[in-house]
């Protein structure tokens, strides 16, 4: 813990030097970038290294030292900064994504599919009614929503609820991946944490044009964005079956430099996303569901060639995700956001436990599942920056509430669900091959120095 | 990405991917090695190529745009490449060599470097630069860094020419001269700082220097600091990744030599104490071929063939080169220890030019982009074009020698009996293990 922090600390100040060199405003196109990258991965694994003793998950240290490095505290991450790793973080969704649909089979899960649809359709009904009820219950007292219609605070209302109502597939499998994590918690939050946040996604279409509806703005044709989501969704859908296709082809056939392929692929997704809209998320899931249950190759190989990747990749990207998150927005709603958390937390509870009672699921396995459901961030930070694009003039008030929310879940989340990960005794339970369980070369022991 | 572009980026990197792959398969590794053909030859040039097509207007796969997206990998690459070159420095393995090595590698160094400025110069002049500014001595002295290395030699190849002892001091030698081109790359981004107005710092060459050594240092001891730490093999990759990208950062951001930068803390870490350097080091090498192959792919994108100056002042540089060697080579064997080749064939082994020129130039271009742009790409030409002519001249060299019988194998040595426990090979640069 003392050399993880000496680390740090000399990381940090070298760093810091550096960007002395020029003006804070500068940006330097690579070198900027490799420094952001370098830093970040170090910082945020001493970081992990650090919150490991502290029986804390490392995913919360890679968020809160991208948070306290990034541009709304100590600033060392510039915007710039940031903008050039956007690559880095879409290739990293992909492959989070690719590796948490690599580990979804569906055969193995058909058994539990009552259990699965019980509690993705009441965790998300009763939070949905919650959230929806506690927004506009409080309404008369937000700035933004306090001069308007009945009508127009409940269709806010619902587009708060809806969007917070997100959950967090990469925060789910970067926990089960670092905690190497197995078992019916693991698998039971995993595939309702995936279900419910395409939903809330698909929801999100029809909540969008209901506030068009509400808030027409002059001048501009009404246009719904319910299209252009369901191209999004069912392109991203489309293109990750022909992905997996390709990677199917390729692991048959090629048999060479898997890792690497898979990587190219990612990249190819993330740069033509930018000109067809698709969701490096939904491409990489839905590549990986295909691959681990249609496709004769076994997503276990392809997850077992990422993994060399997948260390940094979920360490720059969550680092980049807290770089992101907006403490300032967080202060100036703190005191709705934490209600609105509780709130969301209840209903995920509640939801999930009417759910347990109907399929008679173990409780003692049902009190924990709820946890997996508390973690936020792409997706809803995604929603969020597009309320704020799309709905002027309360549209960036709102968001600023839905992202001091998530910087709530987002920092408290992981280490619930961690925590209900340790007490349901899941954790380590995952073996394999892979280079977690290889030593290193580095370390020269006392054993070494006698020999 | 344009809409329009998309089938034609997917198409060639599929193709750049394809082509990636076939190079790295083993068998065609030991076909390299077999033919004793250069990493620079047989797979640097077609990814060369590939990206000075790309780049093209008319093709459009590398745009600007996935250019700009590529270049923390390319920095990137730049340190791994460095911290590679480092990481053989090991001080351990040169003190076991016999002391008389040490002129040899001098001479070998810088011999040709001197030959390189005097022809190149030449050259330069007669293309009507002006020799007065220090530009030009800069573009001199970065022509001279590339002219030093030498690419790693065949283990398989030499060791049957000229026996394994004398293949092993020239493996040495090709090691060391990539270090000394470094050297006076890392001279050159002191004494030559690029002008930019922006910049907070002012700082005299003396205080420069004591950065550059200061920052690899600690750049080296944070890496070994890291390692030691890391509780397996991916969380080591991972650190290990996050160590160079960080001092290709930090080097690029002072705009210091990336390389340098890297070279320096891959050699302090080298020398540190560890359990498995030479696991490290497959590591390292591993994930080298990849880096270099986005490196040369993005070199190439920013290559200009066609620019008749590159093609005057190559021919200036592969004879200033190989006439140094060669110059070098007859002055080695006197200072030399016994075993060294003759004069001829240790020429020959240390002509062809290592990959490592590529990087240095590169290096140097992303240094003074901007400061003489128009010679800093003639420098990449040259270089790029000298490194193949190079090897058409050695071959020929090889030709000639085959037919006047001078290449006959050696017969394979029966080693003697020893009582002492046999000490662990370490394995050549090339990848190797001597037999």
């Amino acid at each position: 813990m003392i050399r993880a922090a000496v680390v740090l600390l000399l990381v940090a100040g070298i760093s810091f030097a550096a960007r002395s060199f020029l003006p804070a405003n500068a940006t330097v196109t690579g070198s900027g970038a490799a420094l952001a990258f370098g830093f970040l991965l170090i910082a945020a694994m001493q970081t992990a290294h650090i919150f490991h003793e502290l029986k804390l998950p490392h995913l919360t240290g890679f968020i809160l030292c991208g948070a306290i490095f990034g541009p709304e505290v100590l600033g060392l991450i510039t915007p710039s900064m940031l903008e050039d790793l956007v690559l880095v973080k879409k290739v990293a969704v992909g492959l989070i994504a690719l590796t948490a649909g690599c580990e979804l089979n569906f055969a193995s899960l058909w058994p539990k599919i009552r259990t699965i649809g019980a509690i993705v359709v009441t965790s998300l009904f009763v939070c949905a009614i919650l959230l929806f009820g506690f927004f506009y219950a409080i309404s008369a007292h937000l700035p933004f929503m306090a001069g308007l219609e009945p009508s127009q605070r409940a269709i806010i209302s619902l587009i708060l609820a809806n969007v917070l109502c997100a959950r967090s597939p990469a925060v789910v499998i970067s926990i089960l991946k670092e905690s190497r994590a197995a078992g019916p918690l693991s698998e039971l939050a995993l595939s309702t944490v995936i279900v419910t946040d395409l939903t809330v996604v698909v929801a999100f279409a029809f909540s969008d044009s209901l506030a068009r509806k509400a808030f027409p703005i002059a001048g501009v044709a009404e246009t719904s964005v319910f299209g252009a989501l369901a191209a999004h969704i069912l392109g991203s859908i489309v293109a990750g079956i022909g992905i997996a296709l390709i990677f199917q082809l390729y692991i048959r056939r090629v048999r060479q430099r898997i890792g690497l392929f898979v990587f190219v692929v990612l990249f190819v997704v993330a740069e033509a996303g930018r000109a067809y809209h698709l969701d490096p998320l939904l491409v990489g899931l839905s590549a990986g569901l295909f691959l681990e249950n249609v496709s004769p190759v076994s997503g276990q190989e392809v997850v077992q060639e990422t993994e060399i990747a997948a260390m940094p990749t979920f360490a720059v990207f969550f680092a980049v995700v807290g770089a992101e998150v907006h403490l300032h927005a967080f202060v100036s709603v703190a005191l709705f956001a934490v209600l609105a958390a509780l709130v969301r937390a209840s209903g995920l509870t509640i939801g999930t436990l009417i759910a347990a009672r109907i399929v008679k699921l173990e409780p003692t396995l049902a009190r924990k599942v709820p946890f997996g459901m508390f973690p936020q961030a792409g997706v809803a930070i995604g929603l969020a920056n597009l309320v704020a694009s799309s709905f002027s003039p309360w549209g960036t008030d709102a968001a600023t509430l839905i992202l001091g929310t998530v910087v709530i879940n987002e920092m408290l989340g992981p280490v619930l669900f961690r925590a209900a990960l340790s007490r349901a005794g899941e954790i380590g339970r995952k073996r394999d091959q892979s280079l977690v369980d290889q030593p290193s070369h580095a370390p020269v022991t006392e054993v070494d120095l006698q020999t | 990405m344009t809409e329009d572009r998309l089938p034609r980026v997917v198409i060639g990197l599929a193709m750049a991917f394809s082509l990636a792959v076939l190079l790295a398969q083993p068998r065609f590794k030991a076909l390299e090695k077999k033919f004793g053909v250069t990493v620079l030859i047989s797979a640097g040039l077609p990814f060369l190529g590939m990206g000075a097509i790309f780049s093209q207007e008319s093709v459009g796969v590398l745009t600007p745009a996935i250019l700009t997206d590529l270049k923390p990998a390319f920095e990137f690459g730049l340190g791994w490449i460095g911290f590679v070159v480092g990481l053989h420095f090991d001080v351990r393995k040169l003190d076991s060599l016999p002391a008389s090595l040490g002129p040899v590698i001098v001479i070998e160094s810088f011999v040709p470097m001197l030959t390189t400025v005097v022809l190149c110069g030449m050259a330069l002049i007669g293309m009507g630069v002006p020799w007065e500014g220090h530009y030009f001595a800069r573009d001199a002295l970065v022509l001279a860094a590339c002219a030093a290395p030498s690419a790693p030699i065949s283990m398989e190849v030499w060791q049957r020419r000229v026996g394994l002892k004398a293949a092993r001091m020239i493996d040495e030698v090709t090691s060391i001269d990539e270090v000394v081109g470094l050297g006076v790359l890392a001279l050159v981004a002191i004494l030559f700082r690029p002008e930019a107005t922006e910049i907070r710092w002012v700082l005299p060459s003396s205080a420069w220097f004591l950065m550059t050594l200061g920052l690899g240092g600690t750049l080296g001891i944070i890496s070994y600091v890291l390692l030691r730490g890391a509780h397996n093999a991916a969380e080591e990759l991972a650190l290990l990744l996050g160590a160079v990208a960080l001092s290709a950062g930090v080097a690029g951001y002072l705009a210091l030599s990336v390389p340098v930068i890297c070279a320096i803390a891959g050699a302090l870490l080298a020398n540190l104490p560890m359990r498995d350097l030479a696991g490290l080091r497959a590591t390292l090498i591993m994930v080298e071929r990849p880096i270099y192959f986005i490196f040369l792919l993005v070199v190439g994108a920013t290559w200009r063939p066609l620019e008749w100056q590159g093609w005057v002042l190559a021919p200036a540089f592969v004879l200033a080169r190989v006439a140094g060697k060669r110059l070098g080579a007859i002055w080695s064997k006197r200072a030399g220890p016994k075993e060294l080749p003759s004069a001829g064939m240790l020429a020959l082994a240390l002509a062809p030019q290592s990959p490592i020129s590529i990087v240095v130039i590169v290096s140097a271009a992303t240094l003074y982009q901007g400061q003489g742009a128009e010679r800093v790409r003639w420098a990449i030409n040259a270089v790029i074009i000298g490194g193949v002519l190079t090897e058409v001249v050695v071959r020929l060299l090889e030709w000639r020698r085959r037919r006047r019988a001078d290449l006959t194998p050696l017969p394979i040595a029966i080693p003697e009996e020893k009582t002492e426990a046999p000490k662990p090979i370490e394995p050549a640069r090339d990848g190797s293990v001597p037999s």
